[in-house]
């Protein structure tokens, strides 16, 4: 109890830090409105060429707003490579595994606290943007609960799977490689480009066995189909989050006894 | 100093930032292998787009392709070599320039060139693989490839340049500089036609991804001599913009109290 007490404490400390600043947050969502402006022309066009109203299962704003939650999720993903690296190189992670807190469920805490004040505003600038270029709201009150309670799973599943990444810096020192290579595999097998219902069928069934499509292509489905196909969606996030969480806990065990702490 | 080793001395500063880098070779192929292959990332959405819809606007797969041959070796050149062009307006802030306007070589190009930024490499890698391996390569297409690289080599710079520079106007722009930048990149690997209106003329004016992103069918698939032309003129202009903002603002420019040394 008291441990979630501390947890909850990080989070929102870290919470804080991001609302501190709103200005510099508002600057990052630059992006966000660009490559939805680029989205907009590409499926436009797109839809168009076709002659059809409906492409993949998703009218034209359910496509945008598809894509407008897939990069909300991937532009607020907790970046644990620097911040480990830079513990090893440094030598902080001398003092970081002294907290009263375990190691793992303080850098949890961190991207979370990071994670959500983002994901929550680019999903709104998200939604601004598809409503007013497509000229009707893409997306309901469902269709938001439905995307954000999918999220609590896919958000502890990516961090999951990048902290275990990221913790190989115990013995690579700089794990960016690594974790640059895998979030680049969530955006083809994770869905962020192209909805799975798009992929050629081969390539769909491998991106549904893994679990990179239930990080981004799961929660973002919800928002064009709310509580569609939920209850199994959930049921997978939390089977693939008992294997990644044994996952972590080896990497973090096996990285700890290898680490040699040089300085801090 | 003879003249001939003022001329030495450009190619030397650039082999120094290279070899500062490969001090960790593992570390510097890692780097340049992990951006090849998120360059193929990109080119694997295209593949899966194309597989489901054959043509748009007369574009093809090939035609992305020759986009992404195009941007990113045009990209990796300016920003791998010119290694600080992406953090100037960081270094304008903090008052870092100091250390190059004290020695007897031009400021900006010694600036530039002193640092090698490693995962622009794979870009230089990248480019020229995908034109080799996909565009049905021949002397004639070398060339044109090549005309296409440096003109879209030269608008980059001069855009990038212009950006940062206003660093020294604004104040604090290295934020809003890394999001023009990223746009700018962005639209410059879509392709043309899908931009339309409005929009299609900011692309060609104020963020001018409009020329590059044309240049795989007016420069290799049917080169079109006026729009070559009119690139190049586009190129210059930017360019001598640029230089102009970069003089004006090393008036307005104060030094930081920061104490660096250039070894």
């Amino acid at each position: 109890m008291r441990a979630g007490r501390k947890v909850w404490a990080v989070a929102s400390a870290y919470a804080r830090s991001i609302w501190a600043y709103p200005a510099a947050e508002a600057l990052r969502t630059i992006f966000l409105v660009v490559i939805l402006i680029v989205f907009l022309e590409l499926w436009r066009t797109t839809y168009s060429t076709m002659g059809t109203g409906v492409l993949g299962g998703l009218r034209l704003p359910q496509m945008l707003e598809y894509l407008a939650g897939t990069e909300a999720i991937v532009l607020s993903a907790p970046a644990f490579a620097d911040r480990i690296g830079d513990d090893v190189r440094t030598g902080g992670l001398a003092v970081q595994l002294t907290r009263p807190v375990s190691y793992v469920a303080f850098q949890f805490a961190v991207a979370a606290g990071e994670s959500w004040p983002r994901l929550l505003l680019n999903l709104a600038v998200g939604t601004l943007v598809v409503a007013l270029a497509t000229g009707s709201m893409p997306v309901g009150p469902a269709g938001i609960l439905a995307y954000l309670v999918a999220y609590v799973p896919a958000f502890l599943l990516y961090a999951s799977l990048f902290l275990a990444l990221a913790l190989t810096s115990f013995w690579l020192e700089d794990a960016w490689a690594v974790t640059f290579l895998a979030s680049r595999s969530v955006m083809i097998l994770g869905g962020m480009l192209v909805p799975l219902s798009l992929f050629p069928p081969v390539l769909a069934r491998i991106a549904r066995i893994l679990p990179l499509q239930l990080m981004v292509y799961g929660p973002a489905q919800q928002l064009a189909h709310p509580f569609q196909g939920f209850a199994s969606l959930m049921l997978q996030e939390a089977l693939w989050l008992l294997v990644l969480f044994s996952l972590l806990a080896f990497v973090y065990r096996k990285g700890v006894s290898a680490l040699h702490v040089h300085g801090g | 100093m003879s003249t001939a080793d003022r001329r030495r001395f450009w190619p030397r500063l650039m082999l120094t930032a290279m070899r500062a880098q490969l001090a960790y070779p593992t570390a510097f192929w890692l780097t340049v292998l992990a951006m090849v292959l998120n360059d193929g990332v990109w080119l694997a959405f295209w593949w899966l787009y194309f597989s489901r819809f054959p043509v748009i606007h007369g574009w093809r797969l090939e035609d992305v392709a020759a986009l992404w041959a195009i941007s990113a070796s045009a990209l990796g050149i300016v920003q791998g070599f010119g290694g600080n062009l992406t953090r100037l307006a960081r270094l304008i802030m903090q008052g870092e320039l100091d250390v190059y306007l004290s020695l007897p070589k031009p400021a900006l190009p010694h600036l530039l060139l002193s640092r090698v930024n490693v995962a622009s490499l794979g870009d230089v890698l990248f480019g020229p693989l995908v034109f080799l391996a996909f565009l049905h390569p021949s002397l004639a297409r070398l060339g044109l490839f090549l005309l296409a690289v440096v003109l879209a080599g030269a608008i980059f710079l001069a855009f990038l340049l212009l950006l940062h520079t206003m660093a020294f106007f604004l104040g604090r722009a290295d934020l809003l500089a890394d999001q023009v930048t990223i746009s700018m990149i962005t639209f410059s690997t879509y392709p043309s036609p899908i931009f339309q209106g409005g929009l299609r003329l900011v692309l060609f004016t104020l963020l001018p991804a409009g020329f590059i992103n044309t240049m795989p069918v007016s420069i290799l698939r049917s080169p079109d001599p006026r729009f070559i032309a009119g690139a190049a003129a586009f190129a210059l202009l930017l360019g001598l913009l640029a230089l102009l903002a970069w003089r004006q603002g090393l008036r307005r420019y104060a030094s930081g109290n920061l104490f660096q040394a250039r070894l």
